[in-house]
């Protein structure tokens, strides 16, 4: 007999042994794995009826499932939770890292997306953000190589297999546990910033008024 | 008759600077480029011309000096070149076998090339700040106000009708090719409502011309608000990114403080780190960091490839720096049979050969291992068996 | 307010808290903060606070990664990291017949001296990279609490939900490790070499060929057969029910 569990045992207490740990491997996998893990490995993604009970279970820790590339899956935040949680100033990343991030991003994804080399509609991305690329910001070293450090543990940069000129790093597996919501919400962010009054910017600030009407409505 | 003489010579002479900056353009005489590296030749071509003097060149020598390109290339690009008029005999007499070029050809390839990489936007730019020179002139009559505002009221409507028939019947990718019709209109209307405020502000007669420059504008910035909230709405989640030029990126990332782009997260979360450490991974780190002496190989010579478990962050190049460092301790060189005695057992010293390795392979860092034939065998050292060589600091 | 209105914040209260901990790690609260369901709290021996610490039910976890091929975020120098955690169990878990959480608090120096005796030889001044490198990252992850300016260290928050089954490993990695006090300073590590040299036929291809991958030291055979003779009666985790 297996000891019970206070948040979880109520959607775990109905399922067959079986069923169970086919539940808990994917809810294990979907959170714990660094990348998204593929459907097709796992029952409790694959069956519909399992891979709701894991959709409970993380809808309980504020999280939801998250498809990625309609093969894979892997579980990222709510929306509604990480409104709620930011709302209340929670912000555990702190400035320089989050800021050292956004300047990967920025390198690794935007510039590529203006180029119109990136295909796809993720924040992932082969280009190498290159340190060079990272000094040209009031960030001291230090500073820098400590965030880097960081922010590889979390998975939200890795080193790019391109050492070429030196170090060089990409986005991590993590800007895939993003929701729909959230990758949006970064891209408009990340063009209000960069360019408030370009007419981009004023259409996305003329559909973030559509949306929290309808929101309010 | 003397009127119309010089009217003719004068449609001659405007015709003769059309031909002359469309040579550029001409693939043969009466064809269109297809390859835009054939612009390449005609600026080494030009430029040979420039450097040349006023003695002017021959096609030989224009083929000697531009013979980083094929030698019939030039040839062809010379031949057209003169069809066109961009280049003309030295003297016009038929054995003249020396050339002298047009500067306008050349000013027009200056152009062509700032339009293919702007797209048309600077120079859009300076146009209007022509315009406002001249209805800026004290000399400047009311003739030239209305010529200036017509101008710019075509050029707006040109923009703003382009624009909307691309909302209009293109795709979305289309549409997003085009986006740079959308950048920086901010700063060209407001170019533009500048000129109309001198324009109207020194001869108020021209109020109907000016209505008409507002109204283009007004179309042109409701066109440009209806593509950018149309390719926003099918951008996706990350693609609308695309839709600013690369320059409004990198000005951001230059020039904003650390808040301001840390600033773009908020509102989002991300995972904090959290390794999972079992007792048996415990176990097992403590059991190979032992020194057992049990059942251990002579280290082989390290190959590149080698990859030592925990190497997968010593890739970085300050920490091999420091690794090198600390190996080194001061020292220019030292010798491998002494790194691996000190490494302890063969499992660290093979991390530290591998991160040795690496520092050597690193381009950024002047340290090289090299290795010799010989080889250290005591049976009372940790590793009882170990390669010779020395790693040291290289000058570069 | 009806019933279910009351459920639905008593579900939000859970998950924000469980967002909580997973964006920022275990969380330090004060004592009188409500209890969290799933949530072990891991109670600081001064009375200075709780830690919010999350708690899986068996089966869930980073356990079933392995098998399924789908491994966790890297961790820097995983291998060094592990052994220090190790050598922190060893100086600050004393009482080993009960759980790890809060333990005592150890040295910098007794970490050291653990960390030589382990390697079997003096100690170096290269080990303290590696160790202040390893403290940190577990500092960071909550696996310890790290005192850089004095040099101490306690058990994390973490190690509040090993239960008994990994509490019976870390017996094992204690019992392998040198002993803690001052004097392992000067002593030498009980396990001497069976065999310092290799077997002749083994070692003599791989030198001559020059390019042969490097055997591994020890093989995964080697593991204590204490792990595996736990009955499986203790394999629970009572750890759960703080």
């Amino acid at each position: 007999m297996t000891e019970q569990h206070a948040l979880f045992d109520p959607i775990l207490r109905d399922l067959s042994d079986r069923s169970r740990d086919e539940v808990l491997a994917a809810f294990s996998a979907v959170q714990y794995a660094a990348n998204p893990v593929a459907e097709v490995q796992l029952p409790g993604l694959r069956d519909v009826t399992l891979r709701r009970q894991v959709q409970k279970m993380l809808t309980l820790i504020g999280r939801t499932l998250v498809k990625v590339d309609g093969t894979h899956w892997t579980s990222g935040y709510a929306d509604d939770v990480a409104e709620a949680l930011t709302a209340q100033g929670w912000q555990p990343l702190s400035a320089v890292d989050r800021a050292v991030l956004v300047l990967v991003l920025v390198h690794s994804v935007a510039i590529p997306r203006s180029e119109g080399i990136l295909t796809g509609d993720s924040w992932k991305s082969a280009r190498p953000t290159t340190v060079d690329e990272l000094r040209t910001t009031r960030i001291s070293g230090e500073d820098r190589r400590l965030a880097l450090q960081r922010l590889r543990a979390a998975g939200l940069v890795q080193l790019s297999g391109d050492h070429s000129g030196g170090p060089s790093y990409i986005p991590g597996p993590q800007l895939q546990r993003l929701t729909p919501a959230a990758r949006r919400r970064l891209q408009d962010k990340l063009i209000l910033a960069a360019a408030p009054a370009s007419p981009i910017a004023e259409a996305i600030r003329a559909r973030k008024g559509i949306t929290e009407d309808e929101g309010a409505a | 008759m003397d009127a119309t003489l010089l009217d003719a010579e004068a449609e001659a002479a405007v015709l003769r600077v059309y031909r002359q900056v469309f040579a550029v353009l001409a693939r043969e005489a009466g064809a269109m480029i297809v390859d835009p590296e054939l612009l390449d030749v005609d600026q080494a071509i030009l430029d040979a011309f420039a450097e040349a003097g006023s003695d002017g060149m021959t096609v030989e020598q224009a083929t000697q000096a531009c013979r980083a390109f094929p030698h019939d290339l030039v040839v062809r690009r010379f031949e057209v070149l003169r069809q066109y008029g961009a280049i003309t005999k030295l003297v016009d007499r038929p054995n003249e076998l020396r050339h002298r070029a047009a500067f306008a050809p050349y000013v027009m390839l200056m152009f062509l090339r700032r339009m293919s990489v702007q797209g048309g936007q600077a120079e859009l730019h300076q146009l209007l700040t022509l315009e406002a020179h001249s209805v800026s002139d004290p000399r400047a009559t009311d003739d030239e106000g209305r010529a200036s505002v017509e101008r710019l009221t075509k050029v707006f409507r040109l923009l703003g009708n382009e624009l909307a028939i691309l909302v209009s019947t293109s795709t979305t990718a289309q549409l997003r090719e085009n986006a740079q019709l959308a950048w920086g209109n901010e700063r060209l209307i407001e170019q533009a409502e500048h000129v109309h405020r001198i324009v109207l502000g020194r001869w108020p007669a021209l109020h109907r011309d000016c209505t008409q420059l507002r109204m283009a504008l007004a179309a042109y910035a409701d066109a440009v608000q209806l593509a950018a909230g149309r390719l926003v709405e099918r951008a996706g989640t990350t693609r609308a990114l695309g839709l600013l030029p690369i320059e409004t990126w990198l000005t951001f990332t230059r020039s904003s403080e650390p808040e301001v782009l840390a600033g773009v997260l908020d509102g989002l979360l991300f995972d904090a780190a959290a390794p999972d450490f079992s007792p048996e991974t415990m176990l097992e780190a403590v059991e190979t960091g032992r020194r057992t002496g049990t059942a251990r190989m002579a280290p082989p010579r390290p190959s590149a490839e080698t990859e030592a478990p925990e190497s997968a962050a010593a890739t970085d190049r300050e920490e091999l720096r420091a690794e090198a460092e600390r190996v080194l301790a001061g020292r220019d060189s030292v010798s491998i049979v002494d790194v691996v005695d000190d490494a302890g057992d063969w499992v660290t010293a093979r991390r530290v050969l591998a991160e040795l390795t690496a520092a050597h392979l690193h381009d950024e860092l002047d340290y090289e291992l090299v290795w010799s034939d010989g080889m250290r065998i005591d049976p009372s050292a940790g590793t009882p068996w170990a390669t010779e060589g020395v790693f040291r600091r290289v000058s570069r | 307010m009806s019933a279910g209105e009351v459920v639905e914040n008593g579900r939000l209260y859970n998950a924000l808290w469980w967002a909580k901990v997973q964006s920022g790690g275990p969380v330090k609260v004060p004592v009188d903060t409500p209890a969290v369901a799933g949530l072990a709290r891991a109670v600081e021996p001064d009375g200075s606070g709780v830690w919010m610490v999350p708690t899986l039910p068996d089966g869930a976890g980073h356990g079933v990664l392995e098998e399924l091929g789908a491994p966790p975020v890297a961790v820097e120098m995983p291998n060094e990291t592990a052994r220090v955690l190790s050598i922190c169990v060893a100086c600050c878990w004393v009482e080993r017949d009960g759980p790890a959480w809060p333990g005592v608090t150890g040295t910098l120096t007794q970490i050291k001296a653990v960390y030589a005796g382990m390697r079997g030889r003096r100690e170096q001044s290269s080990d303290l990279t590696l160790i202040i490198g390893s403290l940190r990252r577990l500092h960071a992850t909550s696996w310890l609490l790290w005192d850089e300016k004095v040099g101490e260290v306690r058990l994390g928050p973490r190690t509040i939900t090993w239960g008994p089954s990994q509490l019976a490993g870390l017996r094992e990695v204690c019992r392998i490790l040198p002993d803690p006090p001052a004097a392992v300073l000067v002593e030498r590590k009980p396990e001497t070499p069976a065999d310092p040299l290799p077997a002749p036929e083994d070692a003599a291809p791989a030198d001559i060929a020059g390019t042969t991958a490097p055997a591994p030291a020890i093989t995964r055979s080697d593991a204590p057969p204490s792990l595996t003779s736990i009955p499986p009666a203790s394999v629970t985790s009572e750890d759960l029910d703080d």
